[in-house]
């Protein structure tokens, strides 16, 4: 293999493949990339067999070949090159790579390229596109809502379906409901129903931010999905398997609200999350007290061991006065990916879920449960 | 040579407000208290020679053989060979500290059991303080039938350096003057807050008293126990020690105990009855703080230093002592095959409950 290419999109392709590298103790070769030289394009790859990424770079090719080198090792040094036209070459049946930039030559010891597993390929025929940038917004607005725990592993994943030109992501970790509804433009046709793992989304995201405007080619199999980025990046995952729980049917409807409160967004996140500072964090819950009366919504929070907090913020109230507590992190989750300035909060009482939406938009719902006081 | 010194302290009214108070050798006292035959006699409590059990209490007649709580019985029946044997009974002494408490509690509220046979007392009005403890102490005596030694004082610390004072059916009051004069000569192993471990570390390098801790220089001190410790000792050894508003262990992530034994043992059966002190002790310290647990975990270190931990959690709280009983066996079963010799034991209980932490309300995922 010999190639020459230039620092700035090897860079590029090395940072993006980097992140579906296997972390911690593994087998080596899961710790490298793949290399591919062929006619006019390098061809960058890395998987830790639950999620892969592959990147295709253009470069001058004068000898095609692959082998698998050190993914963090070969990273490091073409971050440190400052730019210009690297030369890649390895001798056949070595397994080994020059890299040599004006004075500087790195041998850099690899692995054979047919002890790389093989990347799965999507299924011939149907693939769909979408707006990267509406993929982008549907998955950043549930991910963070999707279960931690493996107890139930279908809702460690983010629901996403694709129904008559809307788009809908769906996660839950028990305690709260994210939705995230987007209608997409009528060229985009298509129907999806898939679970992403959390994991997965997360790398997914930051590659969905290198594509900008641009769509996004998605194709399934039977157990990955994959994502073509017109950047040259081919990311797949396993997606999850298993039946997702009927959560929209837990969410409650407009006839059941006996409270509105409607308020400016960050008035809300910088009163609640001055007073969950004080708030009892002995299982990590760090409870808050909302008093909704009078118009203005109260925030109180007290700890035994470090005192206590209050604050208010102006409020319209349609309805009856409450008195409701909830986990503070799960309050400031929701009204943070909340886009709109102003804020409608709705509420059964002080034991059923509430319901937190922008005032202009409804694309992004977020319901959240109470927590009970004992005795 | 630089050394750790205090603010000078500001003038203080006097504030007695901490009653500590210790049954005397409450388990042999119990048992002397129900039969009366057992009474001016050397009484030893926990493992038989036969068993190859350890002493859990003995009566002051016997410590005056030289036998001492965690002592293997065998050595106990060595130095005292008159000493009567009994079986602990934990139902019992619960029973009796529960007592103790509601006795404790007629006098103040504010009461924190510390185990079954320890108790601080806290008296809002400083004035009556020393008469309360007369009067708790009277009472105790007087309902309970046993003796307690009492140390009254201004903070947890001192009012328990003052019980110990004088033992058995002591009185001791240690005001701010008298706590100056005391400390400096004080046995820092004698110190609550100081562990066996620390005093040990201090006394290889020569530092045994109050007084010998503030003649070392500073650099040493935090070499040996790091800034945060060195600093938790100057204001214990100097009188003051932080008090905080709030008892730590009740915001307790886990409670546990361990003990290094006399010697190595690797019999199960002597392993299961100093298993069941330590489990007994635990259990005693989460009821006492109304706290139920999820999970019980033991540790072993053998004889050549490894050491192994095994928890099991119960998605139901651990509400019965007995419940607690049979999993750490099982767990120790797991860890001992009867030839490896065990230098140290210890219980966990972990992934508390606290019943009066909100509960979070939960979607039916599943129907």
């Amino acid at each position: 293999m010999k190639t020459i290419i230039q620092q700035e999109p090897l860079h590029f392709g090395l940072q993006m493949a980097y992140r579906a590298l296997s972390s911690g103790t593994t087998h080596p070769i899961l710790t490298g990339i793949l290399l591919t030289a062929q006619e006019g394009i390098i061809h960058l790859a890395a998987t830790d067999l639950e999620k892969s990424i592959e990147v295709v770079i253009p470069a001058s090719v004068e000898q095609p070949g692959s082998l698998v080198l050190p993914g963090r090792e070969f990273n490091e040094i073409i971050n440190r090159i400052p730019g210009g036209d690297i030369t890649l070459s390895a001798p056949e049946d070595q397994h080994q790579a020059v890299i040599s930039w004006r004075a500087s030559e790195f041998v850099l010891n690899g692995y054979p390229a047919d002890q790389f597993p093989p990347l799965p390929t999507p299924e011939d025929g149907q693939s769909f596109h979408l707006p990267a940038a509406a993929l982008d917004n549907a998955l950043s607005k549930t991910v963070y809502a999707a279960s931690q725990d493996d107890s139930m592993p279908i809702i460690s994943g983010v629901r996403l379906t694709l129904q008559e030109g809307m788009l809908q992501a769906t996660s839950t970790d028990g305690y709260r409901i994210a939705v995230c509804d987007t209608e997409l433009p009528i060229e985009y046709p298509g129907e999806l129903e898939v679970v992403l793992p959390r994991r997965g989304i997360s790398d997914l995201l930051r590659i969905l931010a290198s594509a900008g405007d641009d769509d996004v080619e998605l194709a399934l199999s039977e157990n990955h999905i994959f994502l073509r980025l017109n950047t040259g990046i081919h990311y797949s995952m396993v997606v999850l398997e298993g039946r997702y729980p009927d959560v929209l049917s837990m969410v409650p409807g407009a006839s059941d609200f006996n409270t509105h409160v409607t308020f400016d967004r960050d008035e809300f996140i910088g009163a609640c999350s001055r007073t969950a500072l004080l708030a009892d964090d002995r299982k990590g819950a760090r409870p808050v007290h909302l008093h909704i009366q009078d118009e203005r919504l109260i925030f109180k929070a007290q700890s035994p061991e470090l005192g206590e907090a209050y604050d208010e913020i102006e409020a319209q109230i349609e309805g009856d006065p409450l008195a409701i507590l909830f986990q503070s992190k799960y309050l400031l989750d929701g009204i943070k990916h909340i886009s709109d300035d102003r804020v409608r909060f709705s509420f059964t009482d002080a034991e059923n879920a509430a319901h937190l939406q922008g005032i202009d938009s409804s694309e992004f719902s977020y319901i959240v449960l109470p927590m009970k006081p004992r005795q | 040579m630089d050394r750790l010194r205090l603010r000078s302290e500001p003038e203080r009214s006097e504030d007695l407000r901490v009653i500590h108070l210790d049954m005397d050798a409450f388990y042999a006292s119990v048992e002397q208290r129900d039969d009366p035959s057992l009474r001016g006699r050397p009484v030893i409590v926990g493992g038989t020679p036969a068993s190859r059990g350890v002493v859990a209490t003995c009566s002051y007649e016997a410590r005056k053989f030289g036998v001492r709580s965690a002592m293997p019985a065998e050595e106990a029946r060595r130095l005292c060979p008159s000493a009567i044997f009994l079986p602990t009974d934990f139902a019992r002494y619960k029973q009796v500290s529960r007592q103790v408490k509601d006795l404790l509690r007629s006098h103040t509220q504010d009461v924190e059991m510390l185990g079954l046979d320890e108790a601080f007392l806290f008296v809002a009005n400083p004035q009556q303080t020393v008469a309360v403890a007369r009067e708790v102490k009277r009472d105790i005596t007087g309902e309970i039938g046993i003796t307690c030694s009492v140390g009254v004082s201004y903070a947890r610390p001192l009012a328990k350096l003052a019980s110990e004072w004088q033992k058995p059916d002591g009185f001791t009051v240690i005001d701010r003057h008298l706590a100056r004069r005391l400390l400096p000569k004080v046995p820092l192993e004698q110190l609550w807050g100081i562990g066996p471990q620390t005093a040990r570390t201090l006394k290889r390098q020569g530092i045994e008293t109050g007084g010998d801790f503030f003649s070392t220089s500073t650099r040493q001190l935090i070499k040996m126990l790091g800034p945060g410790r060195a600093w938790d000792i100057a204001l214990l050894c100097a009188g003051r020690p932080l008090s905080p508003r709030v008892r730590r262990d009740r915001r307790a992530k886990s409670v546990s105990r361990e003990t290094t034994l006399p010697n190595d043992v690797a019999d199960p059966g002597e392993l299961e009855s100093i298993l069941r002190e330590l489990v007994d002790d635990v259990t005693a310290r989460v009821e006492e703080l109304d706290l139920t647990a999820m999970t019980v975990g033991i540790k072993v270190r053998y004889s050549n230093f490894r050491t192994l931990t095994r928890a099991r959690t119960d998605p139901t709280p651990y509400h019965k002592a007995e419940a607690i009983h049979q999993t750490a066996r099982e767990l120790l079963g797991e860890l001992i095959d009867g030839r490896q010799t065990v230098r140290l034991l210890g219980v966990t209980l972990s992934n508390l409950d606290y019943p009066d932490m909100p509960r979070q309300l939960g979607f039916e995922l599943v129907k």
